[in-house]
């Protein structure tokens, strides 16, 4: 009986290191789809419990484990979005994949670099950027509280996001794998 | 301004939702030029939301907890059977051993090194919009994309590429109607994908490797194509005029509606997948009539036809620039990988043949980059020969 309970607990731990490790890209995936947070964690919590239930974690691999997660994240959004993949274009499709291919490349390890690699900027960059893509401000709000045109502000931004591209350049390009073998 | 600075621009806009109808088409025609600026977006799109996801990260511990927390009850403790506890040994020592296998691959092949001649059938290039035209007497016309330009005038019908890869017929004339149809021809080689207009505002997207015949202006009383191939079809509603599509095996007839028909001459079957509407599948046998979400199959072999209700967007993902396949062998794989970038595939194991697969990848990447998804996933291993590519089993 003790043993079997250790078990049984070594087998949620598997179950806890896929949810520890995925659900927050996955919930910032959802996010993309969705407008609200609830959506997105109801949304996240519910792959969980179906990924629970139908003990998919415990016969497959760990690369497999992430496609299966995000996929079922894409699946779900677009279901409840009611949209149809057919009437869907090569714009959305390229950029569904960049972002599923990016949620599936976040950690904590990684979030530490970009933090770093903002850091590293001008303090007039770091401030336009944090202040976009931290606080959600518009332009002209970091214009007018910066004393500079809304034109600099757009040309400094792009330039920081060309920085940050050609930073982490050769690992942009990275892929979920998405082939299972059955 | 430079183009380049505007299209970073509207790709910042894009991924906020807040770009406009407009500058989305300005967008997407940008896209579409070449793989160069599908990488340089796909990019830009990456690192908008990894800076973004840098904002939020340590807010999400919160989220985290709460679901954690939310979903405990449901998580209660279960006994495990011995069968079971082996069942997950053999799972964490696989991982185990592919963890290892990855990690020795990676470290050992930095930069893979292949000679020049590997290099081009590996690099090959993913398919894109082109095709040939072929008039009824005889005359060829390349079709391609890029500029709007006017194709041919034939018995007073106009033919017009569009600059994103389309071919238009012109609007058909009444008086022409009851003339017998004359039929022209739009191939599409390996590599290719084309996308047609019929004189009636059908729209059909055919595949790479296919053929669709069609006349400028239908007969009076039905709507005929001859399809060899496979193509999606979204036809335009007429309920005096049936539309037909030919294959050699079976024909499709409908009134209007969307629907995919793969019949390949080397493939095993003929394939439809309804998506709306009604359609009736008509084989030596019988007829099948299709409700949407049914896929009907005719096994050549045995003549057997078998509808069953399937998976039919993902029958269409060809055209939204996706391989998508369930439960597919290998062998059917490479079919789809060599009609789509042109390099055929030679099994030096015959039994990779039967593994079968399950995903999505998007069409628009190199062959060595497909390639190497699949072999990092399984023991399945790609070698570049003389203008073809060898598929071994790799050793555990």
């Amino acid at each position: 009986m003790k043993i079997s309970e250790d078990r049984s607990n070594n087998v949620k731990g598997r179950f806890e290191d896929f949810f520890r490790k995925y659900s927050k890209p996955m919930f910032l995936y959802a996010l993309s789809f969705v407008s609200s947070e609830e959506e997105a964690e109801d949304i996240v919590q519910e792959i969980f419990m179906n990924f629970w239930k139908s003990e998919s974690y415990l016969t497959i691999q760990d690369e497999a484990v992430k496609t299966y997660l995000f996929r079922s994240i894409r699946n779900n959004c677009l279901n409840k979005l009611g949209k149809k993949s057919v009437l869907r274009d090569t714009i959305d499709v390229l950029y569904e994949e960049a972002v599923e291919d990016e949620f599936g490349l976040l950690n904590d390890v990684l979030i530490t670099e970009i933090r770093e690699a903002i850091e590293s900027m001008s303090p007039q960059t770091k401030e336009i950027i944090t202040s976009v893509f931290y606080q959600g401000q518009k332009y002209q709000e970091v214009a007018d509280r910066m004393g500079i045109s809304i034109n600099t502000v757009k040309t400094l931004l792009k330039n920081g996001m060309r920085y940050l591209r050609e930073r982490f350049s050769g690992r942009l390009d990275i892929f979920l794998l998405f082939i299972i073998e059955r | 301004m430079t183009i380049k600075e505007n299209i970073e621009e509207l790709v910042l806009e894009f991924c906020s939702g807040t770009i406009s109808e407009a500058d989305r088409l300005i967008l997407k025609a940008w896209i579409e030029v070449s793989e160069e600026n599908r990488k340089q977006f796909r990019k830009m799109v990456r690192v908008y939301f990894r800076v973004t996801a840098a904002g939020k990260w340590d807010e999400l511990d919160n989220v985290q907890q709460k679901m954690w927390k939310r979903m405990q009850p449901a998580l209660g403790n279960r006994h495990y059977t011995y069968l079971r506890i082996v069942q997950i040994a053999a799972v964490l020592t696989l991982l185990f051993l592919s963890t290892c296998l990855w990690f020795v691959m990676r470290h050992n092949s930095p930069e893979k090194e292949y000679t020049s001649q590997e290099m081009n059938l590996l690099k090959a290039e993913a398919g894109s919009a082109k095709a040939i035209l072929k008039l009824a007497h005889g005359e060829e016309i390349l079709l391609g994309r890029g500029e709007s330009k006017n194709i041919a005038n034939v018995q007073g019908v106009e033919l017009t590429q569009d600059a994103a890869g389309g071919l238009f017929v012109g609007q058909e004339s009444q008086d022409k109607a009851d003339v017998t149809p004359v039929y022209h021809t739009v191939i599409v080689p390996e590599g290719g994908e084309y996308f047609i207009t019929l004189s009636d505002g059908t729209k059909v997207w055919i595949n790479s490797a296919s053929e669709l015949s069609f006349p400028l202006s239908f007969s009076n009383n039905e709507r005929e194509v001859i399809l060899k191939g496979e193509a999606y079809f979204e036809v335009a509603y007429n309920a005096g005029k049936p539309f037909l599509v030919k294959t050699a095996q079976a024909s499709v007839k409908v009134l209007g509606t969307s629907f995919n028909v793969m019949a390949y001459a080397e493939d095993l079957d003929v394939q439809v997948a309804l998506l709306k509407g009604k359609v009736s599948f008509d084989v030596s046998s019988g007829a099948y009539i299709l409700v949407p979400g049914e896929i009907a199959i005719l096994d050549k072999s045995t003549g057997k036809t078998t509808v069953e209700t399937g998976n039919v967007e993902a029958a269409v993902s060809w055209k939204t620039g996706v391989f998508d396949y369930e439960d597919m062998a290998l062998e059917e794989l490479v079919i789809k990988l060599r009609r789509w970038y042109g390099i055929p595939f030679e099994f030096k194991d015959e039994s990779c043949r039967q593994l079968r697969f399950s995903g999505a990848v998007t069409k628009y990447r190199t062959l060595d980059y497909m390639l190497d998804m699949i072999s990092k996933t399984t023991l399945v291993k790609f070698v570049s020969e003389d203008g073809y590519i060898s598929v071994h089993t790799r050793d555990k």
